[in-house]
C-alpha cells in the first residue's frame, strides 16, 4: 500500500486512492471474478485495475458517486478480461480494414436514431464484453483513445480497432433485432 | 451527437443495472477477505511499474544527453573549423580584413615612426653636434667658434638654441640670421630674410654672448631628416652655421 501510494504525487490523489481502495476494493474483486469465476485470478485482475487507476486518478471526482463505481466496475471488467485472453492466447488482434467503412458509420447511426432506447439497450446487453468495454471508455466514461489504450494496455490503433468493430457488431445486431 | 448520446444513454443504463445486481461491499467481504500476499503482490507489481517506468526515462534521459552532447561537440567542431577554414567568406570580408591588418600594420608603423621621430631628438641633437664639430673642422675656427648651436628641442615643433660668444678680447659685431637653407633628400629650400644687415649690427663685447631662440616650423622643417644652414654677419664675415637634423 505504501508504494502505491508513493506513486502518487499529491496529498489529494494519496487520500483518493485510500478511500477508494477501503471503498470498492471487494467490489471490484466480485465484478472481476463474475467474469473469471476464479478467486486469485480475480485478485490478480483488482490487482491490474489499481496499476491501471494510479495513471488515472484525475478522472475520478467524487470517489463515492455512482459514475466512480461504474468506472471502476469498466476497469476491472476489462483487466479481467485480459486476463482470459491471456490465458487462452488470444491476444494478437486482427487488423482487418474493412470494417474502417464510413457507410458502416452512417448505417449504424441510421438504425441507432430509428430503434427504441429499449431496443438499443438489448442490443449492448448482447455485446462481447470486449467491444461493451471500448465502447464504455469512450461513450460512457468520454475517455480519449490514448487514454483507452493506455488503460487497455494496446496501442490506439488497436483501440481504434475495436472501436470499429465494436460499432459493426452493434449495427449487426441492431439489423438483426429490427428484423 | 445526438447517436452518441444515445449510446451513452443506454451504455449507462446497462452498467447501473449491472450494478445492481452486485452486493454490497460488506456483503462481499463476508464472502471473501483479501489474503496478506494480495497486498505484497500489489506492493511488487507497483514497484516493478515504477522501475520500469524509471529505467525508460532514464534510457530516454541517457539518450537525450547523449545528443545534446553530441550536438555541443558538433557545434563546436564546426566553430573551431570555421575559425581556422573560413568557408564560404566572401572576398570582400577578406579584403577588409587584409586592409584592416595593413591600416593596422601602417599604424604601427607611423606609430613607430613617430615614436622613432621621437627618438631622433636625442639623437638629432648628438648628430647635430657631430655636425657641428665637423663644420667647425671645415671652417676657420676664429669664425666658427663664434657662432654656435647651443641645444635643440622638440615638443611638436623644433627649436633651436644658437648662440653668439665673442671670445676674443676686442669687441665684436653681429647681425640676426638672415638667411636659413634646408636640404632634405636633395631638395632645397632656401629662406632670405628681408634684413637691413649694417642698420642691424650689434655689438658684443669681449667675453660677452648671446643666445637666440628658434622654432623650426616657422621655416618650413617639421620633421627630422635634412640639413639646415643658417647665415649671419660676424664681424663684417657672413658666417655659416650647419646643423645636420636626422
Amino acid at each position: 500500500m505504501l508504494i502505491f501510494l508513493s506513486m502518487i504525487e499529491t496529498e489529494e490523489e494519496k487520500d483518493k486512492f485510500v478511500q477508494i481502495y477501503e471503498s470498492y476494493s471487494h467490489f471490484m474483486w466480485y465484478v472481476a471474478n463474475e467474469v473469471l469465476w476464479d478467486k486469485y485470478l480475480a485478485e490478480d485482475a483488482v490487482q491490474e485495475a489499481f496499476l491501471a487507476l494510479t495513471r488515472h486518478l484525475d478522472k475520478i471526482e467524487d470517489v463515492k458517486s455512482p459514475k466512480t463505481k461504474k468506472f471502476l466496475m469498466t476497469i476491472t471488467k476489462s483487466k479481467a478480461i485480459d486476463i482470459i485472453r491471456k490465458e487462452k492466447g488470444d491476444l494478437i488482434e486482427e487488423f482487418d480494414e474493412s470494417f474502417i467503412q464510413e457507410k458502416q458509420d452512417d448505417l449504424l447511426h441510421e438504425y441507432i436514431e430509428k430503434e427504441s432506447h429499449e431496443a438499443l439497450l438489448g442490443s449492448i446487453a448482447k455485446l462481447d464484453d470486449i467491444y461493451r468495454i471500448v465502447f464504455e471508455y469512450k461513450y460512457l466514461h468520454e475517455l480519449s483513445d490514448k487514454e483507452i489504450a493506455d488503460l487497455l494496455g494496446v496501442t490506439q490503433k488497436v483501440v481504434n480497432v475495436r472501436i470499429f468493430r465494436a460499432r459493426k457488431k452493434l449495427q449487426d445486431i441492431l439489423a438483426k433485432e429490427g428484423h | 451527437m445526438e447517436v452518441e448520446k444515445r449510446l451513452k444513454e443506454a451504455l449507462d443504463e446497462q452498467l447501473t443495472k449491472d450494478l445492481e445486481k452486485i452486493p454490497t461491499e460488506e456483503e462481499i467481504k463476508v464472502r471473501h477477505t483479501f489474503n496478506d500476499s494480495f497486498l505484497t503482490y500489489m506492493q511488487q507489481l507497483i514497484y516493478n511499474e515504477r522501475r520500469n517506468k524509471k529505467k525508460k526515462r532514464a534510457i530516454k534521459r541517457t539518450y537525450f544527453l547523449r545528443a545534446a552532447a553530441c550536438l555541443v561537440c558538433l557545434v563546436g567542431i564546426g566553430t573551431l573549423m570555421f575559425t581556422a577554414f573560413p568557408f564560404g567568406r566572401s572576398d570582400s570580408t577578406d579584403k577588409s580584413s587584409r586592409m584592416e591588418a595593413t591600416s593596422e600594420s601602417t599604424r604601427s608603423t607611423e606609430s613607430t615612426k613617430e615614436s622613432s621621430d621621437t627618438g631622433t631628438n636625442s639623437i638629432a641633437s648628438d648628430q647635430m653636434q657631430l655636425g657641428i664639430e665637423s663644420q667647425r673642422e671645415m671652417e676657420d675656427a676664429s669664425k666658427t667658434e663664434y657662432f654656435t648651436l647651443t641645444s635643440l628641442s622638440f615638443d611638436g615643433d623644433y627649436h633651436i638654441d644658437v648662440s653668439v660668444n665673442n671670445q676674443i678680447d676686442t669687441e665684436m659685431t653681429y647681425t640676426p640670421i638672415y638667411e636659413w637653407t634646408y636640404t632634405l633628400n636633395g631638395k632645397t629650400t632656401t629662406t632670405s630674410l628681408d634684413i637691413d644687415v649694417e642698420g642691424s649690427k650689434e655689438v658684443l663685447k669681449s667675453g660677452e654672448s648671446i643666445t637666440e631662440t628658434y622654432n623650426l616650423n616657422d621655416y618650413g622643417i617639421k620633421k627630422g631628416g635634412g640639413v639646415l644652414e643658417i647665415k649671419r654677419m660676424i664681424n663684417e664675415q657672413e658666417t655659416t652655421l650647419s646643423i645636420t637634423i636626422e
